[in-house]
């Protein structure tokens, strides 16, 4: 199997593989100076810190986790709420609808700085910062995804009398749940550059204060190994959300195996 | 329409017209009256877009008319005023087939235990019973469709309300669940208003066979069959069962003519 897999993929690997060959082979020919850009060998070694207690990188690792796990937990919980809720009429509908086109597109670190003047350099002012954009995210995802239901759906909904919360768990949440999914998966790629960005300019611990300390005493290759953790963290949580992903739409999984 | 019909009427449209207005204001019901009696099967034929569908969503309160009136009277309190059977399944994707059947009960409070003795009792009705825990994506077309009916089953609704119920299926099918269709009626008798675009079907099931005509939707004929509830699978190939059905298609081959130059406009 893993053969097969190098023989129709190894495309996927050689490309980066030839990039990380051609910056070690200039770095140690210092044709780019190794100051700025130490050899991936370097770095990788390097990479062991993780592990190391004195240098406090794994706390930071765990730090940032952490954040974004409670951001997108919010992200969702609060985000399907109000955007199921919204639906209700049309008029809440739009009248959302343009706030949200208004704040989706600003990125959501420069938050910081007002929730500062409320909160100060608290936990809470990080979190609502990074909460900003994938709780926008995951409105419109909602949205998007009870305007997907279909129609007739809806109808049957009427004529059997759901009403209320059992409209909300019975035929709104699951109908609109592919929609959802998809906007988690995007939240979680918006909640991790947020924090990390707030992290770089306010706060005393995490992935990006880790990056920016080491930048700032220009302890270069700490500061890719961060880079790198960024990466993993990134690459991790796609992939594991897509192995649970399934497993939220039973009834989906099902019509894909059977098609 | 005989006085001890008007005795004990189930469902009473009078002077029902919609509109719905837009860019085009289309009227799909003009002034539609009709009585549907207890235990009575009534069948609505009529080309593509006479508002028979219209005609059924209103008196599913699904649409208020836009002027006339749609009262149904209320036998027992707490019991539905209806249960629709829609025509492409319309169930739940993510609930199971049991969780389909007691949506409706779950819906009016009924306790999880009771209803799911409702549910798995409709769906050994329709001979689904081993079914119960599948999804519908599980299922057959056909069986999707019976599930729909234990749905509406489930709710035992002042009428029952079919919306082309057999229109996606294939003809084998469709001939079997007409079967089965009739079979319900005879056990329990329920009133039905039941859609659909094929005579034979009409003619099969009802006691009234309504004719509508082309946009906007008025009633155009009320044909009263004399066939016994009794009646069977052979009374297709019967004379009269042709002769009437023939009947009907030349009442309506007018204005299924005339819907097809509405829509070549």
């Amino acid at each position: 199997m893993i053969l097969r897999f190098f023989r129709e993929k190894w495309a996927l690997i050689a490309g980066p593989l030839l990039i990380l060959a051609a910056w070690e082979v200039l770095s140690r020919a210092e044709i780019i100076r190794s100051t700025f850009f130490p050899p991936p060998s370097e770095i990788i070694a390097r990479g062991s810190i993780v592990f190391d207690l004195e240098s406090g990188l794994g706390d930071d690792i765990l730090a940032t986790v952490v954040r974004v796990l409670v951001t997108i937990a919010l992200a969702v919980v609060i985000g399907v709420g109000f955007g199921i809720a919204i639906t209700a009429s049309r008029w809440t509908e739009r009248g959302t609808g343009t706030v949200l086109a208004f704040i989706y597109p600003i990125p959501g670190v420069l938050f910081f700085p007002f929730l500062t003047f409320v909160l100060g350099r608290t936990e809470a002012a990080i979190l609502l910062t990074a909460l900003v954009t994938p709780l926008v995210v995951m409105v419109l995802y909602t949205v998007a995804g009870v305007r997907s239901i279909d129609h007739t759906l809806l109808e049957v909904a009427h004529n059997y009398s759901s009403r209320g919360v059992r409209r909300f768990f019975q035929v709104l949440l699951p109908g609109s749940l592919p929609s959802i999914v998809t906007g988690i998966r995007i939240s979680l790629g918006f909640a991790l550059i947020a924090v990390i960005a707030i992290e770089m300019v306010g706060a005393q611990n995490g992935l990006g204060n880790f990056l920016w300390t080491n930048w700032q005493i220009l302890r270069v290759t700490d500061m890719y190994v961060a880079l790198l953790c960024i990466a993993v963290l990134g690459l991790l949580s796609s992939v594991g959300f897509d192995a649970v992903a399934d497993r939220l739409l039973p009834w989906r999984a099902g019509v894909e195996k059977v098609a | 329409m005989s006085d001890n019909v008007n005795d004990n009427v189930k469902v009473r449209l009078t002077d029902v017209t919609k509109r719905f207005p837009g860019k085009h204001d289309v009227t799909a019901l003009d002034n539609v009256s009709l009585e549907i009696a207890e235990t009575e099967f009534v069948s609505i034929v009529g080309p593509s877009g006479c508002g028979k569908s219209t005609l059924l969503r209103l008196v599913a309160g699904l649409y208020e008319p836009t002027s006339g009136t749609v009262e149904i009277s209320s036998s027992k309190p707490g019991r539905p005023k209806t249960a629709m059977v829609f025509q492409d399944h319309a169930l739940f994707p993510w609930l199971s087939v049991r969780d389909n059947v007691m949506f409706g009960p779950r819906n009016r409070n009924v306790p999880k235990a009771e209803a799911a003795e409702i549910a798995d009792a409709q769906l050994a009705r329709l001979g689904l019973g081993r079914f119960a825990d599948f999804y519908p994506h599980q299922l057959s077309g056909g069986m999707k469709q019976r599930v729909g009916i234990a749905r509406a089953l489930a709710q035992d609704a002042e009428i029952l309300l079919m919306d082309e119920p057999l229109g996606a299926l294939d003809a084998q099918t469709r001939t079997l669940l007409q079967e089965q269709i009739l079979e319900l009626r005879q056990e329990s008798q329920p009133t039905v208003l039941y859609i659909t675009h094929a005579i034979d079907e009409a003619v099969f099931l009802s006691d009234r066979v309504v004719l509508m005509s082309a946009r906007p939707g008025r009633i155009r004929e009320v044909i009263e069959l004399d066939f016994p509830l009794t009646r069977g699978p052979e009374l297709r190939g019967t004379k009269e069962f042709a002769e009437l059905s023939q009947g009907i298609w030349n009442h309506l081959r007018d204005e299924v003519q005339a819907a097809m130059a509405l829509d070549d406009q």
